[in-house]
Parts: C-alpha cells; structure tokens; sequence
C-alpha cells in the first residue's frame, strides 16, 4: 500500500514536469560520417611465431567515440593480417594518465599506451617507455618512399625528447589550440578579416559588442584555463621567461613590464567575457559557443568534433590564433600545439611486434579514417576537413611551436593552485589587474611546492 | 476554553510548518529526478534551450548508454559483486557473531572490541598496503581483489550488528535442543539461523546498498574495464558523455544507474530504515 | 554456554582472520610504510626516512590548505547536518500524518550515487543556464540569488558543501529521531505543562537525554568527513578549492601530486610512504575525536 503511495507520486510528479515546455517540431539530429575506407595498404604481417602474441593496449579513449572507433578498426584489420597476434585493448578513458606508472609499478602487462605526447615523453619518459628513434627510419605503410617520420608533420615528431634524448611516442593525433569563432557574428558586425593584434582583436569585440553580440567569448574554466594562461603569456614575455616567473620563490617577477601588461590587457579583455563563464562546468563554455550564444572560445582541433551534434552541419566556422602584441616576444606565427601519441613500454616483451601495430596507427588508412571523423590527421599529405581546414594549413607551415600551458603544468603547485585560479578572475573580470598580480606576487612568496 | 483553543491552534500551526517544510524538501526531490528523468528522454539541444521533451520522448539515449557504453556490462558486474559479497559476509559473520554472543571464553570483550574498532579505520590508512599487495597478486585484473576486500570490510559492522541480534535471543531453545543431544553446530544450524532470518535479511540488504554504492576501493582495485562496477563505470560514461557533448546520454546513465536502488528502496524503505535505526539504538 | 573451544575457533576464525586482514594488517603496514620513501609501488626503491614524510606533510601548504576545507566541512557541514537532522527530528514527531513517508522522502538523497549526485547537482542544479536554482530564484525575484556562480572556482566549495549536506542529513536523522523517540512522551508533556518552552525542552531535556546517540552521531560524521574523497572528485577534481585530505593522499600514491589539484601535470612520482604517513595523520586524528567525545561525553547509563 505504502510502496504504491510512493509510487503514485513521483508518477504525478514526472506527468507534471513532462506536461510542461511547448511542443515544436523536432530538430534533426546530426551524425557523423562512418569512418570505413576501403584499405589500400594493409599492416605489415609478422611472421608467424611458435606462441600466439598478445599485445596488451590501454587506450586513452573510450570505445564509443569516434577516435575509439577508428582505433577499433586499426585492431581488428591488424588482428585480420595477423592471426597469431591479439591486441588486447582497455579502453580506460583521459583516466588512464592517472593510472598508468602505478600499474606499471606493480608489475601490470602492458605493451601499448596512448597519451599527450609532452605526458609521455616530460612525465613519464625513459622510466616507463622505450625510445622510438630506430624505428621511425622505417618504411611507412601507405606512402611509398618515404620513412615514418617522414609522413608525420615535422614540428611534431621531435617536439618532445625525453631526459634521455630520445622521441618517446609516434604523434598519431595532432592539436593546434586556436580561438574558434562564429563566421556569422563576425559578417553580423562588420568583421572582414580577422584580428591578427590585440588592437584589432579589442576593435573587433567592440563591433561585436556593438551588433548586439555581447557575450563574445567564453571557455570552460575547469578544463582549458591553462592553455588561456600560457598561449595568452607567450605572445607577452614568451614561455620561458613565464617559467622562470614561476619559479621565482620572491614572486617579483610578476611585477615586471611584460607580464603587467600581460594582466593589464587581459583585464580589458574580461569586458567580453560571457556572464557566467567562471561558473562553466565543462562542456557548458565549448556548447555555448556552439550553439550560437557566444562569438569566440579558445579550445583544440577537436573541438568541432566535440559539439558536432549540438553546432550541426552548418556551423559557421572559423579559426584564428591568438593575436600578438606590440613588443611582445611571441608573434602570431607561433602555435600551441601537440599530439596524442603512442608509445611502447620499456618493459613490453613484443616491441618489435608493437611497432608494428604504431607504424599501422600512422598508416595512410587510417589516418584518413582519423581525418574523416573531424579530427586532425597526423600525416602531411592527409588534409584536415571541415572546420579545422584552416588548421591543417597552419600545422603544415608552421615553423614554431610551443607546448600546452607553455609547459607551465610540469612546474609544480603553484601553477595550478594559485596562477590558475587568479587568471580566471582576472580573466571573467572579478579582480583587476593590479589585484592578478598582487595576489601572484604574495602567493610566490608563501608557497611551498 | 481560550487556553485550549490556543493551544489547539498552536499545534496546527506547528503541523502545518511541519507539513510545509517537508513538503518543500519532497518538492526538490520529486522536480530535481523529474527534471532529470525528462532530460534523459530528450535530446541535448533542447535540455540547453529549456525545451525539454518538445520532440516527444527519445529512448534511443537509453539504448546507446546500455550497448555502446556499456553500462549494462557494469550493471552485471555490480550485481555480481553484490550478490557474491553478501552471500560471502553471511558465511563469514554469522557465525562468528552466534560465537561471540553465546560462548563465554577468556577474551570475548577483546574479540568485541577489536571488531568494533574496526569499524572506525578509515579507509584511507588501509588501501594502500592491500593495493601494494593486491596487484602483485595480480588480483585487481579479475573480480577478486574487489570481492575481498568488499566480503572482508563489511565483517566489523555486521558482526556487531548479528551478535547484538543474538544475544537478544533466549538461551532456553538451544539448551534444549543440547540437552536433547544436538551438537552446537546443528543447534546453530537448526534452531539459530532460522530464527534469524528476519535480522539477516536486514543485514544483507543494508550491505548490498552499501556496495552498490561503494565508490574508493571500486576505483583502485579494479584495473580492467570488463570488471568495473556501476559506481565507475558510470564515471567513464560521463567522460565520455561530456566529451561528445551529450548531455541527455549523461542523464540517461544518472537514471539507469539509480532506478535499481529507487526500486529496492520504494519497496523495501520500511527494513532499510528500520535497520539503521536499529544499529543507532544499539550503539 | 559452549565451552568446546574448537567450536568457537571453527565459528570464530574465518571471520576474524578475513577481518584482520583487510584492518589490523594494513593499518601496521601503513605505519612501517610511512617512516619510509616509497617511490614505487613494487616496494623496490624503499629508504628509511623516520620522520621525513611527516615534516614534509606538515609543510606542505596543499595538505595543510586541505584540513582547513575539512575543517570547515565537519563545523559548518555538520551545523547542517545536525541541526537540520534535529529540526526534521522535531518536524516528524509533532504528530504529523505520513511520517514514515517523510522519513523515507529525507533519508533517500544518502542513497544516490555520489557519480549520480554529483553530475546531477552540477550539471542541472547549478547550471547558469538551465538549472534548478537559476530558475526558481528567478522566479521567485531573488535575482542576486539566481546570480550566484555555484560552480565557479571560487564558490565551488559551497556549491560541494551544500550538495554533501543534502545527501547526509538522512542517514543522521534517522539516528537522531530514533534516539528522540526512545524518550518517554510523558517526560515532554509533563515539562510543557510546567510551562517549558519549546527551546527549554530541547536544552534540557532532549540534548541531555541524546547524549550517547550524540556522541556516536559526531564520531560517525567525523570519520565520514575526514575520509571525503568521492564528493569532491565527482564535483570538481580540477580545483582546488574542493582538494581534502584523503584527495591529496590518493594523489600522493598514485603519482598526481604537485601541479595543482587535477594533477595534470604531476612529475608522475609515487610517493607512497608520504601517503602512509597522511594516511597515519587521518587515523590519528579520528583516535582524537573518539578520544576527546568520550570525555566530553561521559558515557552514562539513562534510565528513564
């Protein structure tokens, strides 16, 4: 009689709530295209060995998005070619950053894993997995003639050394970080071209602010405030000098010419940042800007994957990098870039085998499989499509890269527990200028790392 | 005659504070999971726009998280662990508790004791030996190093909980059963357990919540995804969520994640209940 | 009764056995492990530091920051709990219809999953967008209300504590309710008609009467809070506003600590001994709590 009672109310209750909200006509849904190319090269064959190989793979993704499923494909036609071999895959998710050294530490088998390739080679390194040098001078698969690292995109292949010297990881899944922008806004305010100062970019947001587009960017501060810090920084007094800022146990650094116009400049920029964008809870900033609430956000490549469905087929597109400023170190010429890659682990009993399964992760195949799904090729003759169009021709020119956050999460504590949240209020316009560095200055100098 | 219906009127008023802040808080409950509820039907443009179910109710959100998200593999898991954990604390703690309430040897309060300090360790002074351990033994791959950790935590409390529950039954049936040649295992057996059945049941729902739930050692000691539980696995469904931008996809794994737990509970809130006001009078 | 003492061992070892296994074993090698550096799970690299992980715990400011939150959790946290598990008490026994109702309606938050919890609270009720609070203080004009920027780094803490709250105070008022009615109504009435005041009857009749229930209730939240990891890992592991104790143990062992509170950028040392260590602090504390409640309230058999 009871349980009925419960029952009958929390029916009345959900009738109540599902009465409400007006009835229009249903929005089409957006997919993504299938990712199956007719291969046109296959993996290499092994030749068969007495035992049945297992390579054991932790896969940073998870099964059921799109780059987990074109990493699905490159198991299943590797396992087809190779029929003594298995890979073994555990789709763990961005947690297996966490797991990883421990469960090397105790001894667990694992032959491939995935990462950031600054995580592989910075945080992990010649501890935890092999140098890769030889085995890039190998034929690739699916371009004729030319070695592995000679397909990849070159800023990438030798971005990243270990302690030891040696390239850590095959990049098969690149990033440029760039302001992504509403086209249509910025015709809607006059914009022609974009801003490549901060005086046009301040000029730029003003028309935007002017054509009825106030909330002109936004992001989400709990998932990419550090790459606003440091691609932000760069253009100012460079990535080095932020790091020595860091360091500086005095905290006067902070209060040197170039990182007070840094604060100063963001501070003017805070008049455009959404209401509400310090509360954005990931992925409430990138879906705002995808659905045509808000002008600009700051994110990587992936991110027209990422709000595919939301932003539809039609989103109007744009990509534009972080303008520079006068007497500043850094020019708009200088990327934020990096990649997902995949390394081998020093303890792997199959290298050589595992190499293999790498060298069909960068094959012609399936990087056009990778690039087919929106995200961004990691070979140079692979363009990228859609929205980060634009992107590809800027990876393929580009001369000089920098790393995520210029590096500044491989610091220590203060980074994240003081630079970052001080950066958000200046940057939502919470705190001034003087108040960002005063706190900086103050915090360098209590805390212990 | 004023005095009374003074009174009598301070008493509504009182009721109706009662009944209005109460009634308040089963609002949130019932708007808050309705919310919810509704957005898992819907689609992720329309929880953004407010609109929630404007074009009807989608099930396919259900159907994605259960198959390709596996959910449904981490639902079994759960109910494996559960099932599998209680069973094993009912082997395990009634006796012990039957021994402990019964027997009359040299170190029984210490025995008690230590059990009852046992349920004060906090967890995080204990997981990481037993992880050390564990992975070396190669037992966090498989269902068990979770299932031993989950059978042997649970011993502390429902020991205390069964022994206190016994020592409430009268002596006079077993001694009679003694007397008339049953040995203490079939007195056990035959008379104990029976009559204990109510209070067990207690116990073993009030455990199967509690590892439903469990979300800390569920994390460390289970490195395989085809041994997650629902706890963990509905983390990864979130990541994963998130990371596509399907908010109503997070929604439907929020539901089917709690509608076990809703279920168990409209039917059984009585026991559940009772049983935790039971353990706070005994303490 | 029984005095076959091969019975008791046979229905007493397993159990005893399993348990000491999962509690008195670890517990003694934590300790060991806390006078050591640790810096890889395998137990390879081990050197013997004393009181090193110790020192270097008591100065570190991220471990120290995080007692503070915890602090506040248990003092204002517990205000909550207690105080709104007292009020419901009082609500539920003043002779309302549908108290059992209720009392499942309040105790029901405890059991939804923190994951669930969590992403329900943060993903609908805070949201700026679309959520609950947003919706309901605009509607009723509190516009300053409906402003608040719950989840935002610097109110993220609250927006955790409020949730944590809500999720609590069942299971602690069921413990409070049955100690209240376990007091004779006669005792009540007989001090209304002396003229007690409510607030009177609640100061001298109930607390005192609660004593033990009281005291076992504190205790309990104490252990609860000190060990708070999955709130807040669920709610906001990028900040580290919400960093606890047990969060930064669990970065310590498993390699996280030392580039803010997601540990994104950690240099991927284990520090296992120094989590031991936190580990030892936590426990040493809650033997504090124990310790100073039992004092404070002298355990007293109530006759009524």
């Amino acid at each position: 009689m009871k349980n009925a009672k419960y029952l009958a109310i929390l029916l009345a209750g959900i009738l109540l709530l599902s009465a409400c909200g007006p009835k229009t006509t249903p929005v089409p849904v957006v997919t993504l295209p299938p990712a199956t190319i007719p291969p046109t090269a296959e993996p290499t064959t092994i030749p068969p060995t007495a035992e049945p190989i297992t390579l054991v793979y932790w896969s940073m993704w998870n099964a059921d998005e799109p780059m987990g499923v074109v990493m699905q494909q490159a198991i299943t036609a590797f396992e087809t070619a190779n029929p003594n071999v298995t890979v073994e895959v555990t789709w763990q998710g961005r947690n297996v950053r966490k797991i990883f050294t421990a469960a090397i530490d105790s001894g667990t088998v694992i032959d491939l894993i995935d990462n950031d390739t600054a995580r592989i080679a910075l945080t992990w390194g010649d501890k935890y997995v092999l140098g890769l040098d030889s085995y890039l001078g190998q034929p690739a698969i699916g371009v004729t003639g030319k070695t592995v690292s000679e397909t990849i995109f070159p800023a990438l292949i030798n971005q990243y050394k270990t302690a030891g010297g040696n390239i850590a990881s095959v990049p098969y899944n690149p990033y440029i970080n760039l302001w992504f922008y509403n086209k249509a806004h910025f015709e809607a305010a006059g914009i022609t071209t974009v801003p490549t100062t901060f005086d046009e970019w301040m000029t730029a947001n003003a028309a935007l602010k002017a054509a009825g587009h106030g909330s002109v960017f936004t992001y989400d501060p709990d998932s990419y405030t550090d790459v606003m810090v440091g691609d932000s920084v760069q253009r100012y007094v460079g990535c080095d000098a932020f790091k020595t800022a860091l360091a500086d146990k005095t905290g006067e650094a902070w209060n040197s010419a170039g990182l007070v116009t840094w604060a100063e400049d963001m501070q003017a920029l805070s008049v455009y940042a959404a209401q509400g964008t310090s509360a954005n809870v990931y992925p409430a900033g990138q879906q705002a800007f995808a659905l045509g609430d808000v002008t600009m956000t700051f994110n990587g490549t992936w991110l027209p994957s990422e709000v595919a469905e939301t932003a539809g087929s039609d989103f109007p597109w744009g990509t534009f990098s972080w303008p520079a400023v006068t007497n500043g170190v850094g020019t708009v010429n200088d990327y934020d870039m990096g990649a997902q890659g995949m390394a081998i682990t020093q303890a792997s009993a199959h290298p050589d085998v595992a190499i293999e399964f790498i060298k069909y992760v960068v094959s012609l195949d399936i990087q056009t499989a990778v690039a087919a799904t929106g995200y961004a090729s990691a070979l140079v003759d692979v363009p990228w499509i859609g929205p980060i169009t634009e992107a590809y021709t800027l990876m393929k020119n580009a001369t000089s890269a920098f790393g995520w956050a210029c590096e500044g999460w491989n610091t220590g504590d203060f980074f994240g527990n003081d630079v970052l949240p001080a950066f958000t209020d200046l940057i939502t316009g919470k705190i001034t200028a003087e108040a960002f560095t005063a706190q900086l200055v103050a915090k360098a100098k209590t805390n212990i790392p | 005659m004023a005095q009374k219906t003074a009174e009598r009127l301070r008493k509504i008023l009182n009721k109706s504070v009662a009944y209005i802040i109460l009634g308040l808080w089963t609002l949130f409950l019932v708007y808050a999971f309705g919310w919810v509820l509704a957005s898992s039907f819907s689609t992720t443009r329309e929880i953004f726009t407010g609109k929630l179910l404007a074009s009807g109710i989608h099930l396919n959100n259900y159907v994605s998280v259960l198959t390709t998200n596996h959910l449904a593999l981490y639902f079994k898991n759960s109910l494996i662990y559960c099932f599998i954990s209680c069973l094993g604390v009912l082997v395990l703690a009634t006796p012990a508790s039957y021994a402990l309430s019964r027997a009359n040897f040299r170190g029984r309060k210490f025995v008690t004791g230590i059990f009852v300090a046992g349920m004060g360790i906090p967890t995080m002074m204990t997981f990481i030996p037993l992880f050390m351990m564990f992975t070396r033994l190669g037992l966090i791959k498989s269902f068990a190093g979770l299932l031993i950790v989950y059978i042997c935590g649970a011993i502390p409390f429902s020991v205390f909980f069964l022994s206190g529950f016994f020592t409430s039954l009268p002596t006079e049936l077993e001694e009679a059963a003694i007397m008339d040649g049953a040995t203490t295992f079939q007195a056990f057996r035959l008379i104990m357990l029976p009559l204990a059945q109510g209070a067990l049941v207690t116990l073993t729902v009030f455990n199967f919540l509690n590892f439903w739930g469990e979300y800390f050692w569920a994390l460390i000691m289970v490195n395989n995804d085809n041994y997650r539980t629902l706890q963990i696995g509905l983390q990864t469904v979130i990541r994963s969520m998130l990371n596509q931008g399907n908010y109503a996809g997070i929604f439907s794994g929020i539901i089917i994640v709690f509608i076990p737990t809703l279920v168990l509970y409209i039917f059984l809130a009585e026991k559940i209940v009772s049983n935790i006001t039971a353990g706070a009078i005994k303490t | 009764m029984k005095t076959n003492k091969k019975m008791i061992i046979a229905f007493l070892a397993p159990a005893v056995i399993a348990y000491m296994f999962v509690s008195i074993y670890p517990v003694i090698h934590s300790t060991i492990l806390s006078f050591f550096e640790v810096s890889a799970w395998s137990g390879s690299e081990m050197k013997f530091v004393g009181l090193g992980n110790f020192a270097d715990l008591l100065q570190n400011s991220v471990f120290i920051r995080s007692f503070g939150k915890i602090g506040i959790v248990w003092l204002l946290g517990g205000v909550g709990v207690f105080g709104s598990a007292f009020v419901f008490s009082a609500l539920l026994t003043s002779g309302i219809k549908g108290k059992s109702f209720f009392r499942a309606v309040i105790y029901l938050p405890n059991l939804i999953p923190v994951v669930a919890a969590a992403a329900m609270w943060t993903q609908y009720i805070f949201s700026m967008r679309f959520g609950l609070f947003k919706n309901v203080f605009g509607a009723l004009g509190l516009q300053s209300l409906a402003n608040i920027e719950w989840t935002s780094h610097s109110v993220i803490f609250w927006a955790m504590l409020i949730a944590f709250v809500w999720g609590g105070i069942g299971f602690f008022l069921l413990i409070i309710l049955a100690g209240v009615e376990r007091i004779p109504v006669e005792l009540m009435e007989a001090a209304k008609l002396d003229g007690a005041t409510m607030i009177q009857v609640f100061t001298r009749i109930t607390l005192p009467l609660l004593r033990d229930v009281i005291r076992v209730a504190v205790v309990m939240w104490s252990i609860t809070v000190l060990n708070l990891f999955s709130f807040p890992m669920a709610f906001g592991q990028t900040y580290p506003e919400v960093m606890t104790p047990a969060m930064y143990l669990y970065q310590l062992a498993f390699g996280q600590a030392g580039g803010g509170a997601a540990g994104a950028g950690a240099n991927g040392v284990v520090y296992v001994g120094r989590a031991a260590a936190a580990g030892v602090i936590l426990t040493g504390i809650v033997v504090l709590i124990y310790g100073l409640l039992n004092v404070v309230f002298k355990e007293e058999k109530l006759e009524y």
